[in-house]
Parts: structure tokens; C-alpha cells; sequence
């Protein structure tokens, strides 16, 4: 009698157990995992706060001789960088690294090239003090902000302290984060469209997995989450001593050497120059010599060409307008 | 004095300030800050969690990205800025969880670290298998026949790395190791073989160091260190809550306690209320006391200065009493004389009369003369008598312990005897005449005549004050055990005396009734024999309604059982009618 109430118990028990087993497992086994995730649609735009944000980022009151703004180097109607190979400061000084888009830098994980800053905030915070960018400080840009009545009642509006330094950094960080590019076409591709790539383009993601560039460039922003050394081959290219040691100038640790952030390749075709020191004009050159550096081969012009045709379908849109370089600047 | 008001104020404010101290002491530990840190610890252990099961997943190749790695550190690092801004409030009182954050924050920064190593040698090694796969996949596709060798190469290499890349052991390497330096070198694809050899040799470097990364990751303190931070924070709050209970407990010993002291000086406030309140009445009843003898002292003095008076008139009264009684007795004897010599005078007067007719007889006509001069004998004769009986008045007034017997006798046998005497006149008088005697009063001792004087003087002079019949007259006795002493009470509801007249009642010759033939002797006598009895006398008036004469006389020492009443005498007192004011 009892034996047979246990047993009435554990099938009672045991058919949802067994039916959730079967639904997770069902959930498992899924083909052709892809590496890249589309942008998600929804940014925050249009609040109080990433209003005034734009307004700080297009405010050469930024920088100390209040020459540049923000967006004087990450030009947002093209691909949100200067288009130099380095970065030019507030004040003629030169840095030593090219200048990376601002779009999508949400999505990014560690923040210039060695990764040195973690976040969005240490960031803005970093570039506003940097000798090389903004080259001003605290004191001084608060000073110049509060003389601004239209930024007093602004911040007042949107902030319950008003016009602080905490307040300043939210502002830029959340347009910063607004400043998506979705809807490119790969991600439409992703999103179950094939449509969206022709077959060369998609014979051209395939090569880039295959060829394990996908090992690094992968994420929602096809890299730019994670570190690894520059020219694991380095062929017949030997390290120069004015070489940039990247990382390694951060943390001091041997492996480190010669180590940078995988850099994200979204709009990567709208963001020439490319590298940490802008030494490559073009994606061909660029696809050429990631090959040569970080595979040890050469791959061939079609390889390239197919891999570059699928680069530009990573080129999203902001505000409903494909990121595209000015006329004259394209080939 | 200002240190005995301040002392139990001082003591009352130190308890108070003492049960605040307990109070903040006694607080818990704030059961928000205690949530949040057990939220945060939840959220690091999630995350951390999270973190190792993706890093399993990505070395399976289950997980092509690293975004989640990503959110799970971003995740770890949120939380521990949780917790670090939540440590303020707690290392405050407990030092030792502040170094346990600051090593959870070391463990997790080293496991950052050691996370990007991981995720580029992960894709360093993803990378090359990629490659290595892809380049093989296409140099067998491109082998003819021909290279029959070189596809078998292939077929153990590729079979080798598999193996390899399923359990990488040492006896695998070395057989690639082996394969790749057989591998052709002079061939139309030398460059993708090269390639090849050179990613199968990184995968072999490399594929170790990732899974002795990922043992290092598994392997971090983070799990260690929260589970550790939790174990120290749950102490922490149970040692607070157990130190707030304990000061808890003596707040409420000292609430008792200062309960206790407040209920003491209470006590001690009544206690000296009741001590100051039996002083009070103490105090009073000395002063009434006080007062008492006083007016016993003042009256004494009264009574001595009476008596001195008294003694001083009976002295002169009883010289002048002398004096007068001896030519009075001559006037009375003459008068006598003179009355026979008139009665045999008279015929032979008579006799002249008829025949020599009318003549003059000491400047009268003899007719006129034959009917006065009986009449102006017998009053020579008759005032002789008065002036001898106000002599013998006097002389009692001057000098009454000559007659005072010393017999033992009962004041109601006194007062009824007095009371007998007087029947006619206070018949005459009122129709309310009280007798009040208090039974079983002890004798006095003294001349009981000399009380029955005094009784009939006083109820006389009750009587006389009365104006109209319906008034009352009470006489009563009463016996005080306390003094010991008896007491008579003569009371009348009559005209009163006038409060001026008080003091000089017992004067002698002092008289309102000189018209009605008042001598002015009969209270003077009256306490003259009070006085002998060693008693007093004193007089209450109001006007117009009554006037209370009180008599009292000490009890006689003796013993009640020798009260040998002498049997009522006859009361023959000569000046009865006389005694008045």
C-alpha cells in the first residue's frame, strides 16, 4: 500500500520535473552559433539629460582654449572619429594614438586603446583632463559652464543638484550611450534576413570566421570587449624599439607587450585611418596585414576583397541615416 | 542645603543621561544596511557564478563571445561597489570586513586579469584551430593522387590534434610534433603548410595554458572570499544585535533602577512631610498649652492681687469695724434707756398736758412731740441694730476662718440645704428653676455653712437678675477628675452684667443697687469664703441673655469612704436678707 502511495508521489513529482528537463534540453541544442549579436534598436534618446549631453558634446567651452568640442574629432556625421591617423588636442598637441569612433562605445567594454579606463565616465573624465585632448579642468570648465545661465536652468531642469561635476560626466556619458548605429545590414542578416547580405558578403563572414578572426572581433560590437597582442606572427617585420608597447605601458607586465584592445569593427569602413597609430589607409591594407600579423599568411586579394565586401555590411545607421564618409573622401 | 537639593537631581539627570547613552548603544544594526550587503553578496555570488559557467562554456566553444563576460566582471565589480560603499557604515565598529571587501576587491581584479589573459589565448587558440582546420580542410581538398603521402599526413595530423584538442596530453604533442616534421617542404602549398605547422605548434602551446587559465579562474578566491565575507558580516550583526540586546537589558535595569530611586525619594518626601506635620502639632499644642498656662498664670495673679486687696480691706475693715462697733453699742444701750425713760415719762407729761395745756417739748408742740419721739427712739434704736449688723458683716468678711469649721461634707447637701432656705423667693421669682447634681461627687472640706452662704448669695443674686418669671435659673455640680476639684455652676438667663463691671465684682461696697438697700458685701463675702476653701470664683456675662457664675473647690484629700456628712443644722444665717449687691 505504501509502496505503491511513494510511487503515485514520485510520478506525481516527477512529470513536471521531467517535462522541464525536456524544454531546457530543447533549448540547448541550438545550431550555427554566430559571434556577433546585433545592436540592440532601443537607445536611450530624447531625455533631458542626453539633450544637454549633446549640447556639452558639441561645446568647445570643453576644452581649455576652447578650440574643440567633442564632437570636433568624433564627427557624428561621418564615422564618429577625426579621419586622422592621430589624434590632434584642444591645444595643437599631437597624441601618440589614432582617434577611435564614438559610436557604439557603449557597447565596449575597456576603453582606449591599452584598455587603461574601464568606464564610460573615467573616460570622459580622462579625455577632459588629457594634455593631449581637451586639456582643461574641473575648476575651470565648472566655471565656464555656471557663467551660461541657458546651462544653469538646463541642468536645474534635469539634475536635482544642478550644475555639478557628477552631473557634467552623466550628461555627456548618456548621449554617449545614445549614440548607437543599429539596423546595419549584417545585423539584419543576424536578425534572420538573408536577404540583407548578398551571397559575396556572406561568403565573405564565412571567410572571417573560418579564418578566426571571429575568435577576437566577435560580440555585439565585433570586438572591442577584450585584449590581444599585435602580431602574433610577426613575420619578416621585426618589433622596433619606437614601437607602441600598448598594455604593457598600463600594467607593466611582460605579456603585456605590444598588446591592445581588439578594437571594434563596427562602421569599420567608415573609420579610416586604421590601427592604434593609423598607419593604414584602406580595409584591404588593413585586412592584408591582420593576416599576415595575426594568422602568419597571406591571404589572397579575393579572400580580402570578400572580407572587406562583408566589413561594410557592419556600417549601421544613426538617426535613420546610414554613417557614410563625405563624398569627396571616398574612393 | 544646596547640596541636599542637588544631590538627588544630579543622580536623576546622570540616570537619565545614562539610559540615552543605552538607548544609542542599544540600537540593532540597521536592518536596511544589512539587506543591502546581503543583496550585494547575493548579486557577487551570481555573477560570480555566471562568470565561471561562461568561461566553461566559451572554453567548450559553446559560447562564441565574450559579451557576457563582460556583463558577469561588470556585474562583480557593481557589486562590490556595493559593498564598498555599504562597508563605511559597517567598519566603523568592525574593522576586519573592511579588509575582507578590500581582498575581495584584490581577488577580483586579479581574476579580471586573469580573464582577458584567458579570453586572449582563448582566441588565440579558437584562432589558430579555426585556421588550422580550415587550412588542412583545403590542402586535402587540393592533394591529387599523387600526394597520396602528404593526405595521409593530413588525415594523422588532423586525427592527431583532434585527439589532442579532446585531452591534451604530452604523448599527443609529440606525435604532431612528429607529423608536422614530416610535413613536406618543397611543395606548390609550402606556404599555407607552413601555416599550418606554425598554428598547429601554437595550439599546442597554447591549448594547455588556456585550460591551466581556466583551472586558475575556476580555482580564484572570489567564491572563497564572499563566502567568508558573508560568514564575517552574519557574525558582525549577531554580535551587534547581541551587544545591542545586552545594552537593551541594562537599559531596562537602569529604568528599574532609576524607578527605584525616584519611589525612594518619594518615600523620603513623605517621611518628612509626616515628621514635619507631627512637629506641627507638636508645636501647636505647646503653644496652646503655653497659652493655657498663661491665662492660668495671669488669672493667678488676678486672684493674688484680689485676695492682697481683699487682705488689705479686712484688715481696715476690721479696725473701722471696732471703731465703730463700741460708740454703737453706747447708741443702742442709750436708745434702750431712752425708750424706758420715755414709757415713764410719759403720764407725767401727759398729766401736764391736762392741765397746763399744749407746750413745746424740744422746740415742738408736746401733742406733735408725745407721737414722733417713740418713733425717733425706736429709729435710733433700730439704725444702732443696722450699724451692728454691718459690723458683724464686716467683721465676717474680715475675718470668716474664725468661724470656718474643718468637716468633711458633701457641695449637694450644701446646694439642697442653700436651695431649701431660698424656696419662697425662687417660687416667687421663676417657674424654671433647674437643679442639675452630678451623683457621687467627692467631699469637700470645709465649713459647710460658709458654702451654704455662698450658694444662697449666688442663687439670690441669680434670682434678683431676673426680669420677668419665665426666665431660668440652673444650678448644677459637677465633679473635674483631671484637677481634681469640684465645680459649682450658677446660671441665669438675666439682664447680664456689663463687661466693665466684671472686674470689680468682688469689691467690697462695690453695689449697682444702692436704691434697693445693697451693701455691696454679699460677693465680697462670698469669695472671701470661696477663697478660704482655696476655690475661685469667675464670672461669664453677656448682657441681655444670661451670666454664668463659677464656683470651684478643691476635693478634699480623704477618701470618699470618710465622708461623714454632718447632719443638716438649722441654717440661721443672721444677714440672709441682706446679702445683696
Amino acid at each position: 500500500m505504501r509502496v505503491i502511495a511513494i510511487y503515485v508521489c514520485v510520478v506525481i513529482l516527477a512529470a513536471p520535473i521531467y517535462q522541464g528537463v525536456r524544454r531546457m534540453t530543447h533549448a540547448a541544442a541550438s545550431w550555427d552559433k554566430e559571434p556577433i549579436t546585433p545592436i540592440p534598436h532601443a537607445a536611450e534618446v530624447g531625455t533631458a539629460q542626453v539633450r544637454l549631453g549633446e549640447e556639452l558634446f558639441h561645446d568647445p567651452r570643453l576644452s581649455h582654449s576652447n578650440a574643440i568640442a567633442c564632437a570636433t574629432c568624433h564627427r557624428l556625421a561621418q564615422g564618429g572619429d577625426d579621419g586622422l591617423p592621430l589624434a590632434r588636442g584642444a591645444d595643437g598637441v599631437l597624441y601618440s594614438r589614432n582617434t577611435p569612433t564614438i559610436f557604439n562605445v557603449a557597447l565596449n567594454t575597456r576603453y582606449r586603446w591599452d584598455g587603461a579606463v574601464r568606464t564610460l565616465e573615467a573616460e570622459a573624465e580622462a579625455t577632459l583632463h588629457s594634455v593631449a585632448m581637451m586639456n582643461t579642468n574641473w575648476p575651470e570648465l565648472l566655471t565656464k559652464l555656471r557663467a551660461d545661465p541657458d546651462y544653469i536652468a538646463a541642468f536645474n531642469a534635469a539634475y536635482p543638484g544642478g550644475l555639478t561635476r557628477e552631473h557634467v560626466l552623466d550628461a555627456l556619458t548618456a548621449y554617449v550611450r545614445s549614440l548607437l548605429t543599429p539596423n546595419a545590414r549584417f545585423d539584419q542578416y543576424l536578425r534572420g534576413q538573408h536577404q540583407a547580405l548578398t551571397a559575396v558578403e556572406q561568403r565573405g563572414y564565412q571567410l572571417f570566421k573560418a579564418y578566426g578572426c571571429a575568435a577576437c572581433h566577435q560580440g555585439v560590437n565585433v570586438g572591442g570587449n577584450m585584449f590581444q597582442k599585435f602580431g602574433i606572427f610577426r613575420g619578416d617585420s621585426a618589433p622596433r624599439d619606437d614601437d607602441d608597447l600598448g598594455r604593457f605601458t598600463v600594467t607593466g607586465v611582460a605579456r603585456d607587450r605590444y598588446v591592445f584592445r581588439v578594437p571594434s569593427l563596427r562602421n569599420v569602413a567608415v573609420t579610416a585611418p586604421y590601427y592604434h597609430d593609423g598607419r593604414v589607409e584602406t580595409l584591404e591594407t588593413a585586412v592584408d596585414l591582420m593576416a599576415k600579423r595575426q594568422l602568419g599568411t597571406a591571404l589572397s586579394a579575393e579572400e580580402i576583397n570578400l572580407i572587406v565586401q562583408f566589413l561594410h555590411t557592419l556600417t549601421g545607421e544613426y538617426r535613420g541615416r546610414s554613417l557614410a564618409l563625405p563624398a569627396k573622401e571616398t574612393p | 542645603m544646596i547640596g541636599r537639593v542637588w544631590k538627588p537631581l544630579l543622580v536623576v539627570a546622570g540616570l537619565l543621561l545614562l539610559l540615552t547613552y543605552l538607548l544609542l548603544q542599544s540600537k540593532s544594526s540597521d536592518p536596511a544596511l544589512r539587506a543591502r550587503m546581503h543583496d550585494a553578496l547575493h548579486a557577487f555570488e551570481l555573477y560570480d557564478a555566471q562568470l565561471n559557467r561562461d568561461v566553461l562554456l566559451v572554453r567548450a566553444g559553446l559560447l562564441v563571445h565574450y559579451d557576457s563576460l563582460s556583463q558577469a566582471i561588470d556585474g562583480l565589480y557593481g557589486a562590490l561597489e556595493s559593498l564598498q560603499w555599504r562597508e563605511e557604515a559597517v567598519s566603523r565598529t568592525a574593522a576586519g570586513i573592511g579588509q575582507q571587501i578590500a581582498d575581495l576587491a584584490t581577488a577580483v581584479r586579479q581574476k579580471e586579469t586573469l580573464l582577458e589573459y584567458f579570453k586572449a589565448d582563448n582566441a588565440l587558440l579558437q584562432n589558430s584551430l579555426m585556421y588550422f582546420l580550415h587550412t588542412s580542410h583545403a590542402l586535402s581538398m587540393q592533394t591529387t593522387p599523387a600526394d597520396g603521402a602528404l593526405a595521409g599526413t593530413l588525415g594523422a595530423l588532423s586525427n592527431a590534434m583532434f585527439r589532442f584538442v579532446q585531452t591534451p596530453q604530452r604523448a599527443v604533442s609529440s606525435e604532431i610534433e612528429a607529423v608536422l616534421e614530416r610535413l613536406p617542404t618543397v611543395l606548390l602549398s609550402q606556404q599555407e603548410l607552413h601555416a599550418l605547422a606554425a598554428h598547429g605548434r601554437l595550439i599546442m602551446e597554447v591549448l594547455p595554458q588556456v585550460d591551466a587559465m581556466l583551472q586558475q579562474l575556476l580555482a580564484a578566491p572570489t567564491t572563497a572570499y564572499a563566502r567568508a565575507l558573508r560568514n564575517a558580516l552574519l557574525q558582525y550583526h549577531n554580535r551587534v544585535e547581541a551587544r545591542a540586546q545586552t545594552f537593551r537589558f541594562l537599559l531596562y535595569t537602569m529604568a528599574v533602577v532609576l524607578l527605584a530611586y525616584l519611589v525612594y525619594l518619594f518615600a523620603r518626601l513623605r517621611a518628612n512631610a509626616r515628621a514635619l506635620e507631627r512637629t506641627n502639632v507638636d508645636l501647636r499644642r505647646e503653644m496652646a498649652e503655653r497659652t493655657q498656662l498663661e491665662h492660668k498664670t495671669r488669672q493667678q495673679e488676678l486672684q493674688l492681687i484680689q485676695a492682697n486687696k481683699m487682705t488689705a480691706l479686712g484688715t481696715l475693715v476690721a479696725g473701722v469695724a471696732h471703731e465703730i462697733n463700741n460708740p454703737n453699742q453706747l447708741v443702742l444701750m442709750n436708745a434702750r434707756v431712752l425708750a424706758e425713760s420715755w414709757s415713764t415719762t410719759r403720764p407725767i407729761l401727759e398729766a401736764y398736758h391736762q392741765e397746763h395745756g399744749d407746750f413745746l417739748l424740744g422746740g415742738l408742740p408736746y401733742t406733735e412731740m408725745r407721737d414722733t419721739l417713740p418713733a425717733l427712739i425706736r429709729d435710733v434704736h433700730d439704725g444702732a441694730l443696722r450699724i451692728e449688723r454691718i459690723i458683724n458683716n464686716l467683721k465676717d468678711f474680715a475675718r470668716p476662718g474664725e468661724h470656718a469649721g474643718q468637716t468633711l461634707f458633701c457641695l449637694n447637701d450644701a446646694v439642697q440645704r442653700a436651695l431649701t432656705l431660698l424656696h419662697y423667693l425662687i417660687n416667687k421669682t421663676t417657674t424654671r428653676f433647674h437643679v442639675d447634681l452630678m451623683e457621687g461627687l467627692p467631699p469637700l472640706r470645709g465649713d459647710r455653712q460658709q458654702i451654704e452662704q455662698v450658694v444662697i448669695n449666688l442663687v439670690a443674686n441669680a434670682l434678683e437678675a431676673l426680669p420677668t418669671r419665665d426666665r431660668r435659673v440652673t444650678v448644677a455640680t459637677r465633679h473635674h477628675t483631671a484637677e481634681p476639684c469640684l465645680e459649682l455652676e450658677v446660671r441665669d438667663e438675666g439682664i447680664g452684667i456689663p463687661p466693665e463691671h466684671l472686674e470689680r465684682l468682688c469689691d467690697p461696697f462695690f453695689t449697682t443697687k444702692q436704691g434697693q438697700g445693697g451693701t455691696g458685701l454679699g460677693l465680697a463675702i462670698t469669695y472671701t469664703l470661696v477663697r478660704n476653701h482655696g476655690g475661685s470664683i469667675a464670672f461669664e456675662s453677656t448682657p441681655g441673655q444670661e451670666t454664668r457664675v463659677l464656683v470651684t473647690l478643691p476635693c478634699a484629700i480623704e477618701s470618699t469612704s470618710e465622708v461623714a456628712v454632718a447632719p443638716g443644722e438649722p441654717v440661721g444665717v443672721p444677714f440672709f436678707g441682706d446679702a445683696r449687691l
